[in-house]
């Protein structure tokens, strides 16, 4: 069950590697927030101990609910549909997440445990998005998918207490929205979200 | 007791400029606020005049000789910044550069910001000094793009981008470090009393990549080069008082956070090498910001270098560590603290006269504004080490502290790039403050008194500190070496 629910993660980073519209870029986060969700429910059910169900719905509330609606209100607002020019196009984009990936699993193959694993390979995808892709709104989404990798970690590593746990779960809520609210700024301000226009501050 | 009184008076502060409605009301009471705050330092101060710790809420709060240090930094910096920014955000008001609502949107930002600064500083647990550095981030993105133009909101979204990464890089090395001592009580593992306590790691390797990743991802935060490329944006583009808090306090709170792991696996066999990160990354920050001092061409830019320089100074200064060396360091943290402050906000006060940034635009100071010229003067004084403010003395003992364990390049590189950081700033403010353009005349501008009362503060804060060297003040930070060197 575990086993299956890693490798939806797997492929949906993939999937959103290589992918241009930015609606496409968020069902596949969804995908992944709710395949971590059921992760945390089913580890709390073999375990029975409370503070993954908390995990868990604090997970499937503010990634897969909240966000997402955040997100395509904002792509609405903006107008936009798709990133135009990548950085890196998207045959180099899946290659660079396949040796991602093989590099993950293939430096810890002695470890058994899976989650820090795909951890590792989401924190790989999640700054390639935030560095590869011109549009603020796709590095805010790299943000999000390298904070699904910290919560990989956090499930496999280690007991915290729950108000901790839940600290670092609202804090990463918060940094999201101040980044989307930035984008807005950032949209009035110069007409648009591409970095490309980020261009003032050289030494 | 003292942290409930700390906690409400937070809430007080952080709460008014959502309530009232009028802005003078809000400055008033984080004036008095911050001035509360300074005197309960002060008094937790006077009870651990003898060494020792205070723990409260179940060993949550842990205060020492060494979180004292940082705690008087705060509280004082506070009171000085939070006097300044009532007259700032009145005149931006007054001149319609921001609105009224946004004017209590800067105090309750700002009093949150420093609430995260003081939660850094009192708390045990390693975990959530990492919140407290992750909810400065949230704190300050808006702060550095308080002025919602094309180049602030760039460096806030750099600020953003970089630091997020950097600090969830810090979060991964925490889980893996706590990971790597594992059978042990679930409630103890994660605080700092008892991890120093308790060095029997189950896996050195591990620690080992811990620790790394935790120096480069907090390091990220405190402005060490090579990870330093957001600092000069973000504290140019701020407001100037927000500019003098991040870079006196932040940056040192950052490296705080890192010592306190540096601390606890420091004695273990097998992690002495890890001293060498600390030299490396400092002799880096010192050689990549003095060379970018010598051309630049905006004054905050050029403070803002000048951080990554002091921060350099205060890591090298630490991972000597010999005990003069890592007095000198923590005494080189306490003066930074006001003496960049003092630059920064009189680079606020210039700014806010001239509308620009840029340094050849700005003649013959001495003329134009008096009172502000001899304290940018005396500020680069104090800031470049000139003898007899307090930190000659802290880099003179960091040169001694190298040359006592025999590291003599390092002493040479050190030196060097000491000589180059006092040649750029002489360049550039003996030109600002002296410089006489031909067949030009300059005329007083009325705004030089304005704002002057914080910019003494802080001077009377540093002759103070130059006064009480020798009793009080050697005595507390020589706590604290204690508990880095032992």
């Amino acid at each position: 069950m575990i086993e299956a629910l890693l490798t939806i993660i797997l492929i949906s980073s993939i999937y959103m590697s290589g992918v241009r519209r930015i609606k496409l870029l968020t069902g596949g986060f969804v995908f992944q927030s709710a395949a971590i969700g059921l992760i945390a429910f089913k580890l709390g059910y073999d375990t029975g101990e409370v503070h993954y169900y908390v995990l868990a719905l604090l997970t499937i509330i503010t990634k897969v609910i909240i966000m997402p609606l955040i997100i395509n209100k904002s792509v609405k607002k903006l107008k936009i549909n798709r990133e135009m020019e990548l950085m890196v196009n998207a045959f180099n984009s899946y290659i660079l997440t396949g040796t991602g990936i093989m590099i993950a699993f293939g430096l810890l193959n002695k470890s058994h445990n899976n989650f820090i694993k795909t951890g590792i390979a989401l924190f790989i995808i999640g700054v390639l998005l935030m560095v590869a892709r011109k549009k603020a709104i796709t590095q805010m989404l790299g943000f999000l998918i390298f904070e699904n990798g910290i919560v990989l970690f956090e499930i496999s590593l280690t007991k915290m207490s729950f108000v901790i746990e839940a600290g670092i779960v609202f804090e990463g809520l918060m940094l999201a929205l101040i980044m989307g609210i930035m984008i807005f700024h950032i949209n009035k301000t110069f007409d648009s979200i591409n970095t490309d226009s980020f261009e003032n501050l050289k030494e | 007791m003292y942290i409930v009184v700390l906690g409400i008076l937070f809430l007080i502060m952080t709460m008014t400029p959502l309530i009232s409605k009028n802005i003078k009301i809000s400055g008033l009471v984080t004036i008095l606020g911050s001035i509360s705050v300074l005197g309960i330092v002060l008094k937790i101060i006077t009870l651990l005049y003898d060494g020792g710790a205070l723990n409260y809420f179940n060993e949550f709060f842990y205060i020492d000789s060494l979180s004292i240090l940082q705690l008087l930094i705060i509280a004082s910096i506070n009171v000085i910044v939070s006097i300044y920014s009532r007259k700032y955000i009145e005149n931006e008001i007054d001149e319609k550069v921001i609105s009224n609502r946004r004017g209590k949107f800067y105090y309750f930002l700002f009093n949150f910001f420093v609430f995260f600064l003081m939660f850094i500083a009192l708390t045990n647990n390693i975990v959530a000094m990492w919140i407290g550095l992750e909810g400065t981030t949230l704190t300050t993105a808006f702060l550095i793009g308080f002025n919602v133009n094309k180049n602030s909101l760039e460096s806030a979204w750099k600020y953003i981008i970089i630091c997020s990464i950097g600090i969830g890089i810090g979060l991964i090395g925490i889980l893996i470090f706590v990971n790597a001592y594992t059978n042990q009580d679930a409630n103890q593992i994660l605080k700092w009393s008892h991890l120093v306590k308790n060095p029997n790691i189950q896996n050195i390797y591990a620690i080992k990549i811990a620790f790394t990743l935790i120096f480069v991802g907090i390091g990220t935060k405190a402005g060490l080069a090579p990870m330093h490329t957001w600092l000069p944006d973000a504290h140019s583009e701020s407001p100037s008082p927000v500019s003098a808090m991040m870079s006196g306090v932040l940056l040192n709170l950052a490296l705080y956070v890192i010592l306190r792991f540096y601390l606890i696996i420091k004695h273990v066999p097998g992690l002495e090498n890890t001293k060498w990160l600390f030299i490396i990354f400092g002799c880096a920050s010192l050689v990549i910001s003095s060379f970018s001092i010598l051309r630049q061409t905006n004054y905050k830019r050029l403070l803002a270098f000048s951080s990554v320089e002091n921060i350099g100074i205060i890591a090298l200064g630490l991972g000597v560590g010999s005990k003069i060396a890592v007095f000198g360091a923590l005494l080189h943290s306490l003066v930074h603290a006001f003496g960049k402050s003092l630059l920064f906000l009189t680079a606020g006060n210039i700014l806010s006269a001239y509308k620009t940034k840029r340094i050849d635009k700005i003649n013959a100071l001495i003329k134009t504004m008096p009172i502000n010229a001899v304290f940018l003067i005396l500020g680069m004084l104090v800031i470049t080490g000139a003898p007899p403010f307090p930190a000659f003395f802290s880099e003179y003992y960091i040169i001694v502290g190298t040359v006592e364990t025999g590291n003599y390049i390092i002493t040479a590189l050190y030196s060097f790039c000491l000589l180059l950081v006092f040649a750029g700033f002489l360049k550039v403010f003996i030109k600002i403050v002296f410089n006489n353009e031909a067949g030009e005349k300059y005329v007083k501008i009325e705004e030089d008194k304005e704002n002057t009362l914080p910019l003494a503060l802080c001077f009377i804060s540093i002759i103070v500190m130059s006064l009480f060297m020798n009793s009080y003040l050697s005595s507390m930070i020589n706590n604290a070496v204690s508990i880095i060197c032992d």
